[in-house]
This record gives structure tokens, C-alpha cells and sequence, in this order.
């Protein structure tokens, strides 16, 4: 379909005021109001398509000399004054008189005084009540982004997280070389041996599998040693490697991803022998790798769920979870399935809606959990099931339940519906955590 | 990161090494459409995670997921700020996505090369369906990144009339983007010659 070319018409006062906007913008001009924004992003995409979007290296070195310079000045013991700075920045420099601070403070003092004379101290105490709901020391924070609160882990813990990073790394750069650079490849490779330098099991794990990356030539033998290289790292590694975190999970994603695209394009090439191993596998490493993604999600749960246990103050179902966090041999399993499923039927109907769902949620979870300890996966599909039914935005029990939906489609050996179910929960994971760092 | 949560600049420079130019291209470029402006937001991300590297939970999210998050709320703040900076931002994300070119996610680190293929394909697939001296406009000014002045000569124009042409060049290449992307949503249509 071809589009038919008008003439310019010099009349269109509109047109030719948005054409000038748009020119002047894209030249690196200020966003007027006649500006065509969908035309501007038009224009974005077909830049970056033509390689803008790239960070050049000297601008990225320049960005990264100027940054280092300014964390150097406000060190890792002076970040409040860090932030302080930030904070002037972001308000375009400006910043109260100094005697402000001071007179502030006095004239609010001088203000209750007169209150209280005024008012008495029954109206006193509303205000100060009131004063502190809005936190008068921190105006922003009902709106500032605070990440979650976390983690002075200890230093071994700190250790392996850090190999853990940079073997991760390594994992990546290793895959991006099997198809592109060898340079890359090598690179990668002494970077993995340093990551687990003193791992010996580790070190020999990763030095074992990066040979094989060094460029295979079908692309469903690469989809394959990409995989291969990916999937048993955080297996054959010692036990420290199990301390892999979620990026080296990540690794493993991106390395199912990129054996996923792989193999789809070698059966689009219609023929390699390898295709079909290669999606299989595939499969298998993109639902193990996104199911290891969600590791903390165990743990965040958990925490939920001692804090909605305190809340709805349900004797019966918190001696419930407690019973089945205790459990351990399958008659055990199954009596604690038996209280829980009580303690849902008998559920008080005075419980807030959001709590009612989430209680509801959490049990399922749980019931869902025990039959995939019970070895009963369809079981455990039908209790994720009841679950999702119950909707609602975003929770952990709601990733959790879908994970556990994973987990059951694995043990019934669909791996293709296990890593669906698997990447569903990784997205709501990872709106979770959106929202966690923009303080909602 | 343990060596960065300890005030190290130098670890945190590491981790500037190994994520700004994948938090530039793929988060930040396509949330702000300008290069100035995500060069900024690159490097406020990058101060304000130094400043907070203490709320990050390396076993809970990887540390580009963390990254990636700052960074986007920093392009959202630039948005907000807008009528205040007066700066021309383009959010053009939505036009990516079709092409499962999302650009907030670790697991497509290596896969740059093939969704940048892939985003080349779908510009020439585009480009070739619409009207020829639209697409003549449009590769002299995006793909070969010839000054107007140039592009109106080689066009055989005035500046001004070469300015309207470009700005309907980019409507309909934007309105053929769209119902391809409608008819074949995961960009099947090839990639870069």
C-alpha cells in the first residue's frame, strides 16, 4: 500500500508551525507546544534503528570519570550529605538561606505556644497529632522512592554474592561470544576463572563448559552449547556456588532466551539436525532458570505472611500454618492439609475483603506447596488454580501461586507450560519490586 | 557489589562497566528519545543507586533489575519535569514492544545483536511500503543523518517544504509501522538486508 503525497499546501498555518517544531527538536531544540510528540518518537525509533542509542565510549568514560569524582567526594560515610546534594541538584540548585533553618523550627515553636494558650491542650494534642502523621521531618517521603529496606549480609554471604556476579557475568559475556567475538569469549573466560578462584569445583565447572563456546557452526549447536554452558553452572558448582544469585539466574535465562531464539531460527532454516534437542533443551533451561529467578520469592512470602497472620489474628489458622511448617513425614503432611482446609471453611466473615483474599491466597499456596510434597502435581494444580481464580493485583502470594503452578506442570513433565507459568510470576515479581522502589 | 556497599567508587565504576551501556540503549534511549537527556539519566541513576546500593537485596533481584528500575523512574521523572526543563522527550517504547525488543529485561543482554537486526528489518520492511519520496526523506535525515539543509537540496526543496515532508514522512511510516505490527506483531517481517 502506498500513500498518496499531497502537495504542501504554504496555507496550513498548523502544519508548517508543527514542521518547524519538530525540525528545531530534532536538531537538539526545546519541546514547544506545537512539537508533533508522535512524529518525535517516530523520528526516536528511526534514529535508534540507524544506531543512535549507542553510548558512545568516550561519553561513556567522561559520565563514568565525572561520577566516580562525585562519589569519591561524598564517600560511602558521608551519603546523607550525598543525598542532601542530590536532593539541591534535583531542585535546580536551590537552596534555603541558612538562617531559615533556624528560624523555621522558632517561628513553629512560637506558633504552638500560642495554640496551646489559645486552644487549650486538648486542641494541642490534634495538631501534634496530625503534624507527625504528615512527618514534618521528611515532607517527601509519602512520595520519594525508597527501595526496600535490606540486607548488612555477612561477609562470606557478601563473598560468594560477588563471584556470584562477576561468574554471572562471565556466563553471559561467555554466550555473547560463542555467537559474535571471540575476544569477548576470551575475555569471559578469565574473568569466570577469577570469579571462582577460590572455588575449586567451581573454577573446574566453568573452565569445563567455556571451551565449548568457542563458536559452533550450525545455529542449533550453538542454541545447545549456549544452553549447556548455562544450565549446569549453578548445579556443578560446590556447594558456595549455590550462593549463585539472581543474576547469574538471570544468566541462565538470558542464556534459555538466546538458545530459545536460536533453535527457533534454525528450524526456520528448516533443517538442522540439531533444532529440535536444541528447543527441547531450551525449554527445559528457560523454566529452570526462571523458576531459580524466583528464590526469594519463598522468603518474601513468608514475611507476608507473619505480617497478615498478626493482623487477622486467627488462632486457628496460624496454629494451621505452624502445624505444616513443622511437618515433615506424609501422614504429618496430610494431617496439616486437613487443619488448613478447616481453617478456610471456618474463615471468619469478618474479615476486611483484601485480607479475606489474601488469607485465602496464602492457604492455597500452602495446600498447592504440600501436594507437590505429597507427589499429588494435579492436585496441586487445582489448588493454584482456586488461587489465581481469586485475582487481585500484585501480591507474592500471587507470584507464589503461580510459580507453584510451574512447579506442578514440571512434575507432570510439561516443561513448555511449566516456564509459561514460571515467566508469569517472574512478571508480577518484578512489578513488585517496580513498586517497592517507587515507595507504593 | 560487596566491594561498592563497602564505598568503594572503584567497584561501583565496575558496575558502571558492565551496565551503562545496556541501561542507555535499552532502558533509557527508548523512555527518553534523546541522547542528552538519557546521558543524564544514566548518570543520576547511577548516583542516586550509589547513594542507596545498601537497600539492594542481591539474593531477592538482580542488580540490573535494580538498576533498571531507577532508571526508569528517573526517565519518568524527566517526563514529569518537562514543562519545567522544556526538553524534547519521545517515549517511543510502545513502538518497540511489538517487536519483543522490551528493553527492561536481563535475560535480552544477549540478544542485542539480533533485536537490533530485528529492528532494522521492520525500519526497511516499513520504509519500503510507503510512498518513495517519503521514505527518500526519512532515510536522508534518520538513516543517513544528513543535515536538513542537505536533505532539501538532495530532495530539491525548500528548507521549509522539506521540513512538512519529513514531518507527513514520519506520520505515515508511523501509520504503516502500526498495522504491520497489528498484522504481523512479533515483527516477522524479516530482518536488515
Amino acid at each position: 500500500m502506498k500513500d498518496e503525497l499531497p502537495p504542501i499546501d504554504p496555507e496550513d498555518e498548523e502544519e508548517l508551525q508543527s514542521a518547524a517544531a519538530l525540525a528545531r527538536a530534532l536538531d537538539g531544540g526545546p519541546a514547544e507546544p506545537a512539537l508533533p510528540e508522535a512524529a518525535l518518537e517516530t523520528a526516536a525509533l528511526l534514529r535508534m534503528s540507524a544506531g543512535a542509542g549507542q553510548l558512545g565510549e568516550a561519553r561513556a568514560a567522561q559520565i563514568r570519570r565525572e561520577l566516580i569524582e562525585g562519589l569519591g567526594r561524598a564517600s560511602r560515610e558521608s551519603v546523607p550529605e550525598a543525598r542532601t546534594a542530590a536532593r539541591k541538584e534535583r531542585r535546580g540548585g536551590f537552596a534555603l538561606p541558612r538562617w531559615l533553618l533556624v528560624g523555621f523550627p522558632l517561628a513553629g515553636a512560637a506558633a504552638l505556644s500560642l495554640l496551646l494558650l489559645v486552644g487549650g491542650p486538648e486542641r494541642t494534642a490534634r495538631l501534634q497529632t496530625s503534624a507527625f502523621e504528615s512527618d514534618p521531618r521528611d515532607p517527601g517521603a509519602a512520595t520519594r522512592a525508597e527501595p526496600m529496606q535490606v540486607v548488612p549480609d555477612k561477609p562470606d554471604e557478601a563473598m560468594q554474592t560477588e563471584r556470584g556476579m562477576l561468574a554471572s557475568r562471565a556466563l553471559k559475556d561467555s554466550a555473547r561470544g560463542a555467537g559474535h567475538d571471540e575476544r569477548v569469549g576470551a575475555r569471559a573466560e578469565d574473568s569466570a576463572l577469577r570469579a571462582a578462584d577460590d572455588d575449586e569445583s567451581g573454577r573446574t565447572a566453568l573452565a569445563a563448559r567455556l571451551p565449548k563456546l568457542g563458536g559452533a557452526p550450525g545455529e542449533g549447536a550453538q542454541a545447545e552449547s549456549v544452553a549447556e554452558a548455562v544450565r549446569p553452572a549453578p548445579q556443578a558448582a560446590s556447594p558456595r556456588a549455590e550462593a549463585f544469585t539472581a543474576d547469574a539466574v538471570s544468566a541462565a535465562r538470558a542464556g534459555a532466551r538466546a538458545s530459545s531464539a536460536a533453535a527457533a531460527n534454525a528450524r526456520g532454516v528448516g533443517g538442522s539436525p540439531d533444532a529440535a534437542p536444541a528447543a527441547s533443551l531450551a525449554t527445559r533451561v528457560r523454566g529452570d532458570g526462571a523458576r531459580r529467578a524466583l528464590l526469594g520469592l519463598g522468603a518474601e512470602v513468608g514475611e507476608r505472611r507473619a505480617e497478615l497472620l498478626a493482623r487477622v489474628n486467627d488462632t486457628e489458622l496460624a496454629g494451621a500454618h505452624a502445624e505444616l511448617d513443622a511437618a515433615r513425614r506424609p501422614e504429618q503432611l496430610q494431617h496439616s492439609q486437613q487443619t488448613l482446609r478447616h481453617a478456610l471453611d471456618t474463615l471468619g466473615d469478618g474479615l476486611d475483603a483484601t485480607d479475606a483474599r489474601l488469607v485465602r491466597q496464602d492457604v492455597y499456596c500452602r495446600l498447592a506447596e504440600t501436594a507437590l510434597r505429597l507427589g499429588e502435581p494435579r492436585a496441586a494444580l487445582e489448588w493454584t488454580r482456586r488461587g489465581l481464580d481469586l485475582d487481585g493485583p500484585p501480591t507474592p502470594f500471587l507470584a507464589q501461586l503461580m510459580a507453584l503452578e510451574g512447579d506442578a506442570w514440571a512434575a507432570l513433565g510439561d516443561d513448555a507450560s511449566a516456564a509459561a507459568s514460571y515467566m508469569k510470576a517472574l512478571r508480577v515479581h518484578e512489578r513488585l519490586l517496580d513498586e517497592s522502589l517507587d515507595g507504593r | 557489589v560487596a566491594r561498592a556497599l563497602g564505598g568503594d567508587p572503584q567497584a561501583f565504576g565496575e558496575l558502571y562497566d558492565a551496565y551503562a551501556v545496556h541501561l542507555y540503549r535499552r532502558v533509557l534511549y527508548p523512555l527518553l528519545g534523546n541522547a542528552p537527556a538519557a546521558e543524564d539519566a544514566l548518570a543520576e541513576t547511577f548516583r542516586v543507586a550509589f547513594q542507596r546500593l545498601d537497600n539492594y537485596k542481591p539474593g531477592e533481584v538482580s542488580i540490573y533489575h535494580y538498576l533498571a528500575a531507577i532508571a526508569r523512574n528517573k526517565a519518568l521523572d524527566m517526563h514529569r519535569a518537562r514543562k519545567v526543563t522544556g526538553r524534547a522527550l519521545a517515549n517511543f517504547q510502545a513502538l518497540l514492544e511489538p517487536l519483543a525488543l522490551t528493553p527492561d529485561s536481563p535475560e535480552q543482554l544477549l540478544e542485542a545483536e539480533s533485536s537490533r537486526r530485528r529492528l532494522g528489518g521492520a525500519v526497511h520492511a516499513t520504509l519500503a511500503q510507503i510512498n518513495a519520496r517519503y521514505r527518500e526523506a526519512i532515510a536522508l535525515r534518520f538513516l543517513e543523518d544528513q543535515p536538513r539543509q542537505v536533505c532539501a537540496e538532495r530532495l530539491g526543496v525548500k528548507l521549509a517544504t522539506f521540513d512538512v515532508l519529513l514531518l507527513r514522512a514520519l506520520r505515515a511510516f508511523r501509520k504503516r509501522w502500526e498495522e504491520l505490527r497489528v498484522e504481523s506483531p512479533l515483527g516477522a517481517d524479516a530482518e536488515a538486508p
